[in-house]
């Protein structure tokens, strides 16, 4: 079943965005690791620069692929079919659109989706003085994260971001963020 | 002290840290699949700095990228180096960025504040 879901959406978001003032830059739908973070950013970075994209808006996307690629990497839970995600990355009109969607826990969907709302609440200031209140605390987990990774994300897209929980069963949801970076 | 060294790849950034000749570098990119382990042997290293009669050394921090995961585990040598130099070492460190990547040099300023250590900023040529 969860292979099926992420096939599907997998397909109408290449759909979505192909056609006029719209194009897929890299997508990725398959078995997430760490080489597969680096192959992707690199590429999306190469391909920015190839049509011509700021250098500082780049460098933003290129921030926001690691975290999102790095999330699905350290916190999937789908330990009995891998690691599956979906990844696209695409240009719309005059902003540029980064989607990935990954399987968590439920328990993780729900926590994922409080720490969201809490961050989409804040204006920049707000999310500047949050980041270095987490940064300050020294309560890390053992793959060294604090949830600085989400608000990096926040940070980098002007807090233009939405996300989605689906359930696909008692124990496991699909998990898709959608951050939005313009490049004016 | 020994000498560490650790190859640059994808997504770690190289260290060097090498008494003999003086040099002190963590350069590159660092978005490591774990950072805490990853910066866990320059913890051990600087474990090891001498904290009476000591040379100062001059640690650089050359990064032109730095993840989350890795901002916490830098934090963390920082800290290190902050209670080292409290004992008696000597370590200045260097922090370098490229003035037209505003990021950077933001991160430093960052560190600044929350660990309390007084960073060297160096501008370096994009």
């Amino acid at each position: 079943m969860e292979i099926t879901v992420l096939e599907n959406r997998y397909s109408d978001l290449l759909n979505r965005y192909t056609g006029p003032g719209k194009k897929i830059i890299v997508s990725f739908h398959g078995e997430m690791d760490q080489d597969r973070v680096s192959m992707l950013s690199y590429t999306a970075e190469h391909q920015m620069e190839m049509l011509g994209a700021r250098r500082g808006t780049i460098k933003k996307i290129f921030n926001i692929l690691i975290e999102l690629l790095q999330n699905v990497l350290l916190h999937s839970a789908s330990p009995e079919m891998g690691k599956p995600f979906y990844f696209v990355l695409a240009e719309n009109l005059e902003d540029y659109v980064a989607i990935c969607a990954n399987v968590v826990s439920n328990e993780a969907a729900k926590k994922i989706q409080e720490t969201l709302d809490d961050i989409k609440k804040m204006n920049e200031r707000q999310l500047k003085n949050h980041y270095l209140e987490v940064l300050s605390n020294d309560h890390y987990s053992s793959k060294g994260g604090a949830g600085l990774g989400l608000i990096t994300v926040a940070l980098k897209c002007n807090n233009n971001f939405t996300f989605n929980c689906i359930p696909l069963d008692d124990k496991v949801s699909l998990f898709e963020m959608t951050s939005i970076i313009s490049d004016k | 002290m020994e000498k560490l060294f650790i190859k640059e790849s994808l997504n770690n950034p190289r260290v060097t840290l090498d008494p003999t000749k003086k040099r002190y570098e963590i350069s590159g990119k660092s978005f490591p699949e774990n950072a805490k382990a990853f910066y866990q042997p320059v913890i051990d290293w600087l474990k090891d700095v001498p904290v009476s009669n000591t040379e100062k050394i001059r640690l650089s921090f050359m990064l032109d990228y730095i993840s989350s995961s890795s901002v916490i585990s830098v934090k963390q040598v920082l800290t290190k180096i902050k209670a080292k130099n409290t004992e008696g070492a000597d370590i200045e460190v260097l922090w370098h960025y490229d003035p037209t990547d505003p990021d950077m040099k933001e991160i430093g300023e960052e560190y600044e504040k929350v660990v309390g250590i007084k960073l060297q900023f160096v501008e370096q040529a994009s």
